[in-house]
């Protein structure tokens, strides 16, 4: 009986993923009792599963397959070719995924589900941003990303897209590991993402006042600029504010700045590209720096 | 992180607090739970007003969040629930702030019977965005006149403010105002720490 | 009376509740219905590790079924691969090898498995950058760096198996700089248990000379927060496994004496669960395997009494790797 129920709980929550092709977030409702109402909600492309009946249907969708991952080998590849097969497959998946999103197992699961053309590639696109909804932490979620993101081409992907994913992702939970090493890997790949990227961590510290991930990340980017010879024209006012802060008179060019910084060499040694993308790091480290002691001045000392 | 969720003002007659208004910016909870929350913040602000004297000010941590209430002597009160590495002088200067907004546009009359529907205020709203970013809300200067910090008593939990011989889960299971779900929620919350 | 009882309380908390534990860790395996086991059986063999080096650690693995426990670790080698899967029906993985060798070097029976089969399946692993893979879907992390060379150590195949040359330049290639640290991958934070895994791997491979052991030796014991319990990241909480992940690589390193070990033993004493035993990863949680055998390891290391020494490289009991003949790197305390 509580087989036929579960199987039902998962039929629904198969045909919301069929009727809503945006749905935007998961979670678990905490509820109880069982109240003979179906367990699964869903509204405005969002879906929720109640708490009292989440263990047996996780605990029915496990069983099924694993049950699947022992058959023989030649068994297994036939589920996978076949188109109805593997849609079952996938109804287990989905719930079994939501609901424990660290088996690796599962995922893997559904590798070879698209390696065989089973599942679309935007579509698991799409779930494993729904898992990150449920599970922002979730590391196996991010692989698996980059991994659907291997078979296409760096200039067809939505890389801010992406950023918005990793980002949301931080948001909801602070120094969020996994979230900070996928955005080095999207940096990695799209490094015309570099101008943004600066203004929007540097709104992430402001808000997020303790979360050193997004600081090392700061590094990362500054050093990803200057590898790229990457510069704003800029003043470097805040390099400026740094020098009066020591005392040091320097006259407001280029030339003088550097002569400052790195006396020992030789100017018309450099390019003028790396000269000027070496000041602009400079400036944004010494703009780093005010704004960490603002953030002293406004939160007071860090106490952990 | 630096976040406000719910500013309320109540009046605080003998024994019980009235909500007169109220706003909330919730969409950092994940969607289901957004009405539980806002259920729970209300309660807890309200449960927060009552136990707090005529004339105090205190800021309440409760997990990772800090309730500041200011109860002025004239009764009116108002509620800030913020994240605990939101500045507790700025939410004191936004408190005041807005009740003396408050008294300026509703009449004193209407203070004691009044509530969200009868009372004309919209501001709120426009406070709660404006006082996100802190620093650009309220410039650094300003604020260290504005508030002397050490008048704020700070309490480490909500069950620091109860009376004695008051818990927090009876008061729960009490309440009127929760909603089933959002016991329900308490209790599982409870269960999982 | 009243006032003796909490008295004697107050004292359990700070005193290690030996026998509890060894009850929670026994009782651990018998709850199969119970729907954490099935939410945790995709990590079930390193499970089984941490509960047998745990008892072992406390002199009592014959609390275990030795013979229950090899036939389950032999049902999950991969005849395909070589080798070993968390739990049957799932897919063979290097963390879940290194769990399964480490289990079966404890009971010393090696000599029941296909060995070269697990040698193969590590040395196909690694990439041409030195890295290796977890498995063959192609995820790379400095953790499965320390699986591998941990694996073909305790098989005794470290060399000539593979590129160690290439292996070691990969696991620097994640060394960050600023702090001396390391993370997951080139450019990723530093990250306390990675660095378990980076120190651990260089300990294996006899290379800790390539440590900044001043600067990582700083940032390491800055973990230490006032009320003496260990985080793992600047910023974040203590965490119980943290006393494994740092003490351990400041043992190896012969700074031990850097952080306060009073403070910190009574940190994790505190994450006991007096009622069921077993440890939390912090004061008043649930308790759970993974955080108790690091509660253990950590005061072990920190030289708790009545519990037999443990290797800070291996995290397994030290008269064990004496019996296999490994010595793993440590530098002496300056
Ligand atoms: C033989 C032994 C004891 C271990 C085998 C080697 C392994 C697998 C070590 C794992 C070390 C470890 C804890 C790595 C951490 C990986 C990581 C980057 C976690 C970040 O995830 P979060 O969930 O953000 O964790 P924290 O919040 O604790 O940082």
């Amino acid at each position: 009986e509580k087989k036929v129920l579960c199987e039902k709980i998962i039929r629904d929550i198969n045909a919301v993923f069929l009727r809503d092709a945006d749905l935007a977030s998961f979670e678990i409702i905490p509820k109880e009792t069982n109240c003979n109402k179906s367990p699964v909600i869903h509204v405005d492309h969002n879906l929720g599963l109640e708490s009292w009946c989440a263990q047996h249907v996780y605990d029915h969708a496990h069983r099924t397959l694993i049950s699947h991952r022992r058959q023989t080998c030649q068994q297994q590849l036939r589920i996978l070719q076949q188109q109805q097969q593997s849609d079952t497959l996938a109804k287990y998946l989905n719930v079994a995924l939501l609901i424990n999103p660290d088996v690796t197992t599962f995922w893997h699961i559904r590798r070879q589900l698209v390696q065989k053309n089973r599942l679309s590639i935007n579509k698991e696109l799409q779930f494993s941003a729904l898992v990150l909804s449920i599970k922002p932490k979730s590391n196996e979620a991010f692989a698996y990303r980059r991994w659907l993101y291997s078979f296409q081409s760096a200039d067809a992907i939505d890389w801010p897209h992406e950023i918005s994913i990793c980002e949301r992702s931080a948001d909801r939970c602070a120094s969020n590991y996994h979230a900070w090493s996928h955005r080095q890997w999207v940096l990695q790949n799209a490094p015309c993402l570099l101008q943004s990227e600066l203004m929007r961590t540097e709104k992430f510290m402001r808000k997020h006042i303790s979360d050193y991930s997004c600081y090392h990340y700061r590094q990362v980017l500054l050093s990803r600029a200057y590898e790229l010879c990457f510069f704003m024209p800029d003043k470097f006012g805040s390099l400026l504010e740094l020098f009066k802060q020591y005392d040091l008179q320097v006259e407001a060019n280029e030339k003088s700045v550097f002569q400052l910084l790195l006396p020992q060499i030789n100017q018309n040694s450099i390019s003028d590209q790396r000269m000027r993308s070496f000041l602009y790091c400079c400036n944004v480290a010494a703009h780093d720096m005010h704004l960490c002691a603002q953030q002293r001045r406004v939160y007071g000392p860090r106490d952990c | 992180m630096v976040k406000l969720f719910a500013l309320s003002i109540f009046y605080k007659g003998n024994g019980e607090a009235r909500i007169l208004k109220t706003t909330s910016d919730l969409q950092s909870f994940s969607f289901f739970q957004r009405g539980t929350v806002d259920n729970f913040m209300t309660f807890a602000s309200k449960t927060i007003v009552e136990r707090t004297q005529p004339a105090l000010r205190q800021s309440v941590k409760q997990d990772a969040y800090m309730c500041h209430v200011y109860v002025r002597s004239d009764n009116l009160a108002g509620v800030l629930i913020a994240d605990h590495e939101y500045p507790n002088r700025v939410a004191h200067t936004l408190i005041t702030k807005i009740l003396d907004e408050f008294a300026t546009k509703v009449p004193a009359d209407q203070w004691q019977n009044g509530s969200a529907a009868t009372i004309s205020f919209d501001m709120l709203p426009t406070f709660l965005a404006k006082y996100q970013d802190p620093v650009e809300a309220d410039p650094l200067t300003k604020m260290q006149n504005d508030l002397d910090e050490t008048s704020i008593i700070l309490k480490n939990t909500i069950a620091a403010v109860l009376e004695r011989g008051e818990k927090l889960d009876d008061m729960v299971l009490k309440s009127e105002e929760l909603s089933l779900q959002s016991k329900a929620f308490y209790k599982t919350a409870k269960k999982t720490n | 009376s009243m006032a003796t009882a909490e008295a004697t309380d107050g004292n359990d908390a700070k005193k290690l509740q030996f026998w509890k534990h060894v009850e929670y860790i026994e009782n651990h395996g018998k709850q199969e219905d119970d729907y954490e086991y099935c939410m945790t059986e995709f990590l079930r063999m390193s499970g089984i590790y941490w509960g047998v080096t745990a008892l072992d650690i406390m002199g009592q693995l014959d609390r275990l079924e030795r013979k229950y426990v090899l036939e389950f670790v032999k049902r999950c080698q991969c005849p395909v691969t070589g080798g070993f899967a968390p739990c049957e029906g799932h897919d063979a993985h290097l963390l879940y090898t290194l769990s399964a060798i480490q289990i079966l070097c404890t009971y010393d029976a090696l000599d029941e498995i296909d060995t070269d089969a697990v040698v193969r399946f590590v040395v196909g692993l690694q990439q041409p950058d030195g890295s290796f893979f977890g498995d063959k879907w192609g995820e790379v992390d400095t953790r499965f760096s320390f699986c591998a060379v941990a694996t073909l150590t305790l098989l005794k195949r470290l060399e000539a198996s593979i590129d160690v040359e290439k292996a070691v330049k990969f696991v620097m290639s994640c060394c960050n700089q600023t702090d001396g640290g390391f993370g997951s991958k080139p450019g990723a934070e530093s990250h306390a248990g990675l660095i378990y895994c980076c120190v651990g791997f260089l300990s294996l491979t006899q290379r800790l000379h390539l440590l900044d052991v001043d600067k990582l030796g700083w940032w390491l014991c800055e973990r230490q927060l006032p009320a003496g319990g260990l985080n793992g990241r600047p910023e974040k909480l203590p965490d119980v496994c943290y006393s494994w992940w740092v003490l351990s690589s400041l043992t190896i390193m012969g700074r031990l004496h850097w952080i306060s070990s009073e403070k910190l033993q009574e940190f994790i004493l505190s994450c006991q669960d007096l009622e069921t035993g077993g440890f939390s990863d912090r004061t008043g949680n649930m308790p759970d395997i993974f955080h108790t055998l690091f509660g253990i390891g950590g005061l072990s290391l920190l030289g708790h009494g009545g519990l037999k020494p443990i290797n800070p490289t291996l995290c397994m009991p030290q008269y064990i790797i004496d019996r296999l003949d490994i010595h793993p790197q440590k530098l002496e305390r300056p």
